[in-house]
């Protein structure tokens, strides 16, 4: 019976937030209200990451991005500070105050402006719609109700655990998570199309993601407790909200994004790399490839993912990137050094010494010259 | 606020906060003095004040941090003047510089890993250290000395959380229906003194108490006395 009652009580919340009206431009939350805590802490945060050694520091790609995140935001351009971190993944975020991270895994998988006004829209959704401070909202009053019942349920001696009542509280803040999403989804198409870009872009971004994470599907529970839509909900979600917008804009500059994005294009492959998810970057490589043909950096990086996992036929896949990267305009010298790693592994020293050697002409001062050299001189005594 | 609650509440706070009060370890009873008296720098104060609602989230007060950042500056001078010591704050453009931002993120580990195996469970006790307070910044507690011109650094990191009615309300009620009182607000928190000749911390101070206020300049003196408490002169 109490259990019953918890449990309706916990639906009557599922439809409540605290009901915050979006946040005008160029406005503070009062310093006495719940929601400046929040800004507090992200000002304090927000100072910290200026100074972290992973920020990208390029003026030229944050005044790119400042200028297209200034496009979308419109009358909230000077609430907003977008910081370009350098970490690998597809990952964005907004804190309470304004300060919008952009990961650099992110920019290597847009295509163009028009998919990275969709990302900012998005998160500027968040900011404007005051998410934070609402799921906040939504978390103390959940653990409110559930610390009553707990209390006044032991005291009338309902021995067991809440346990249940816990986890329906955390499905439901996670539910009510999944919403917000929605929510900026909606917000930011409305922010991109105004600013002219093609509303389809956002779609497309859900949609790689979905190949690139695979085709399973998520199972009941996963997605009970997910914090985020499945990448598949999201694009029908988006699709939905496509069709029912006055007008279809088309601007996507996809030359425009993809210059801003090349001198950073190889280091951003590389941290790809790094994650040691070969499965999904190969996928992602290779949609990449679609999207933009093969380059050198590009066939390079799939040759170390193939090095690095180390499979059965890994050697050889690595081996002919290495070669299609060679055979490309701007090939990088470390091509040499892996095919020369993996001939020594193989036992092929004549073809290690030589890509070794070509390795140390084109790269004399690299910083692991001296090991290279230790490589060739084990290898010169039979 | 929490000084004024329910009398059986205090008792059984006091039954259950014995002993945790705080603190402190140090190398010596007495710094180390060049010419005149020491020289402390206080750096940035790392501290954040909550309001704990009924079901124990800690929801950040922002008017309440920022004044208490302000009353426990000038507690913890007052203090430092009273012992015959030199505190000034370190100046906030020097934080500005990645160097220094750096070593007060290692100090806050630093002073996280002390909290943990030096004050914390006998369980995660450093062997190897044998109850020995041995942990130093290295080299760049040294380069801060010519930043600083200060002969040592003291670092204060403290969260600091009051109930809220709500809180209050439903200890209340746990107590009379099930005999125990929540937990209410507390402080808790680290201070460590840094030797900058040679990067080491020859003094640090853990507080984890159930008492204590920094919302006005009166208690706040309170708590610096209580944080500054054994400190070497």
């Amino acid at each position: 019976m109490r259990g019953l009652a918890l449990v309706i009580l916990l639906l009557m919340l599922a439809g409540c937030s605290a009901g915050l009206p979006p946040l005008p431009p160029q406005t503070r939350p009062d310093m006495q209200s719940d929601e400046a805590g929040f800004w507090q802490l992200a000002e304090k945060a927000e100072t910290a990451l200026r100074r972290a050694p992973t920020l990208i520091r390029d003026p030229d790609l944050n005044r790119y991005v400042r200028d297209v995140a200034c496009k979308v935001a419109g009358p909230y351009c000077p609430d907003i500070r977008v910081y370009l971190v350098r970490a690998p993944g597809l990952n964005a975020g907004m804190q309470a105050n304004g300060a919008m991270l952009i990961q650099s895994g992110l920019l290597l998988r847009l295509r163009d402006e028009a998919q990275l006004a969709a990302i900012i829209g998005h998160e500027l959704g968040h900011y404007v719609e005051r998410h934070l401070a609402d799921k906040a909202w939504r978390a103390r009053v959940g653990s409110d109700i559930l610390a009553w019942v707990t209390v006044l349920g032991q005291g009338v001696s309902l021995r067991e655990p809440n346990a249940a009542a816990a986890l329906l509280a955390e499905l439901q803040l996670r539910a009510f998570s999944r919403g917000q999403e929605q929510a900026a989804d909606a917000f930011g198409l409305q922010r991109m199309a105004a600013a002219g870009y093609a509303p389809i872009a956002a779609v497309e971004i859900w949609q790689s993601a979905a190949v690139e994470l695979g085709d399973r599907r998520a199972s009941v529970v996963n997605r009970l407790l997910a914090t985020h839509p499945a990448p598949a909900a999201r694009r029908d979600g988006l699709l939905e909200e496509i069709a029912a917008l006055p007008v279809q804009p088309e601007a996507r500059s996809y030359v425009r994004y993809q210059a801003a994005l090349a001198p950073h294009r190889a280091a951003f492959l590389a941290d790809e790399v790094r994650l040691r998810l070969p499965t999904e970057t190969l996928r992602l490589f290779q949609q990449l490839e679609e999207q933009h043909g093969l380059d050198a950096d590009l066939a390079f990086y799939r040759g170390e993912v193939h090095r690095l996992r180390g499979w059965q036929d890994d050697q050889h896949l690595a081996l002919r990137s290495y070669a299609e990267a060679l055979r490309l305009p701007q090939s990088p010298a470390a091509a040499h050094r892996s095919i020369g790693l993996i001939s020594r592994a193989q036992g092929d020293w004549q073809r290690a010494r030589a890509a070794f050697v070509r390795y140390l002409i084109s790269e004399p001062d690299a910083p692991d010259a001296a090991m290279v050299r230790a490589y060739i001189a084990g290898m010169t005594g039979s | 606020m929490r000084r004024r609650c329910h009398f059986v509440w205090l008792l059984l706070w006091a039954a259950l906060a014995t002993g945790c009060a705080g603190d402190a370890a140090r190398l010596g009873a007495h710094l180390h003095v060049s010419e005149g008296p020491p020289r402390i720098a206080l750096m940035p104060l790392d501290i954040g004040l909550s309001r704990v609602s009924a079901g124990g989230f800690h929801q950040p007060v922002a008017s309440w941090t920022e004044a208490a950042e302000q009353h426990l500056v000038r507690a913890l001078r007052q203090v430092a003047r009273e012992r015959g010591l030199i505190l000034n704050q370190a100046e906030p453009a020097l934080w500005q510089e990645p160097a220094a931002h750096q070593s007060r993120l290692l100090q806050g580990a630093i002073q996280q890993a002390i909290l943990l195996h030096h004050f914390g469970d006998d369980r995660n006790r450093l062997p190897a250290k044998n109850g020995h307070l041995g942990w130093s910044m290295g080299a760049s507690g040294r380069d801060l000395r010519g930043v600083l011109a200060a002969d040592y650094a003291l670092f204060i990191h403290l969260r600091d959380s009051y109930s809220s009615t709500g809180r209050r309300v439903l200890s209340v009620v746990s107590t009379v229906l099930v005999g125990l009182p929540l937990p209410g607000g507390q402080q808790v928190g680290i201070a460590t003194l840094v030797d900058l000749r040679t990067g080491q911390v020859v003094w640090a101070r853990a507080l984890d108490r159930a008492t204590g206020d920094l919302r006005d300049p009166k208690s706040a003196l309170e708590t610096a006395r209580a944080l500054l408490k054994e400190l070497p002169q």
